[in-house]
């Protein structure tokens, strides 16, 4: 409360509360005699000046680090890219998205690619004919050819 | 520290070295005052002083108004300042004190009034020397430089509960290194 009391920062009701007890307790005075003695001091602390060549110096550093910055190549833009946290997110992103895509249209072309060979087998497939009287075997292409030849 | 217009801090961002003095003219003397309080020596605050600037000059295109650009200038410069006391305080006895610092102050005084301020700034100094960094750097930012406790809360990253703590032990030291000293 006496800090408050001291650098202005106490309620009125605080204020008034320390002071009556200031009133009362002398060594309550004695603390507040030494604590404004500091705080005088340290309330009148000279303002150093800026030494006026601190601005050129930063300057100068400004420039020569620009200057240390070698020309970036195409491997280092990107890695620059890759390593750019929010760059490497949307790399990510994209890369699994073609991951997914690639899937799914391998499946579908798998898909259609299986229902044409099912096709293709249904219409090549031969079919052994055992119901022949002489106990042949009869080879049938599904095709007009075997009538041709028989 | 003198207020800086978003207009300003949009171009320093962007690279533009005239818009960026006017940020560092703003900013140097609270930057440089509070350098040469936490390093007590002014060549150490004035490297504090450019780390400072170009911590400001690299990351203010990031910077985004996430807080005030005040608080966030006085989070650097403590923060920056306390970093190099730290790595400093082994080579302690090499440091030259607020003696040389005190040669930039403006010549018009009387030598009467620079007497006084001399005297002055050496009980300013010995009154900090005996604080830890962090009840000093309490005590710098709002005895000497006046910033509200919000203001030291937010810069230091601490409850404005603990800011009031620090401030009534640092107080309670200074009053107990007297004591020792009468």
């Amino acid at each position: 409360m006496m800090t408050n009391y001291l650098d202005g920062s106490a309620t009125e009701e605080e204020r008034l509360k320390v002071k009556e007890h200031l009133t009362g307790c002398l060594s309550c005075r004695k603390l507040e005699g030494q604590l404004l003695a500091r705080h005088k001091i340290l309330q009148d602390a000279k303002r150093f000046k800026v030494p006026e060549h601190l601005w050129q110096d930063i300057q100068n550093r400004i420039v020569s680090e620009g200057l240390k910055e070698k020309p970036v190549g195409a491997l280092e833009m990107l890695k620059r890219y890759i390593f750019n946290p929010r760059q490497a997110a949307i790399l990510t992103g994209a890369l699994a998205a073609l991951i997914m895509v690639a899937f799914f249209s391998g499946m579908a072309i798998q898909k259609k690619h299986l229902a044409m060979e099912e096709k293709n087998i249904e219409s090549t497939v031969s079919y052994y004919s055992l119901s022949s009287d002489k106990d042949e075997v009869i080879y049938d292409f599904d095709s007009g050819i075997e009538e041709y030849f028989l | 520290m003198n207020n800086i217009s978003a207009d300003i801090l949009e171009k320093s961002g962007q690279g533009d070295l005239s818009a960026f003095e006017e940020v560092y003219k703003a900013s140097s003397g609270f930057v440089y005052n509070v350098a040469v309080r936490i390093t007590r020596n002014s060549a150490d605050a004035e490297e504090v002083t450019q780390d400072v600037f170009m911590k400001i000059y690299h990351n203010l295109k990031d910077f985004g108004f996430r807080c005030g650009f005040k608080t966030w200038v006085y989070r650097i410069t403590v923060n920056t300042a306390i970093n190099h006391y730290r790595k400093n305080k082994l080579n302690e006895k090499d440091r030259v004190d607020y003696d040389t610092a005190a040669v930039t102050v403006p010549a018009s005084r009387s030598t009467e009034d620079e007497l006084m301020q001399k005297d002055n700034e050496t009980q300013v100094n010995g009154l900090l020397s005996v604080l830890s960094p962090k009840h000093k750097t309490c005590l710098i930012l709002r005895e000497i430089e006046g910033l509200s406790y919000e203001e030291i809360a937010a810069a230091l990253k601490i409850p404005v509960n603990t800011v009031r703590s620090r401030l009534k032990r640092a107080h309670a030291a200074l009053i107990e290194k007297a004591g020792e000293r009468s």
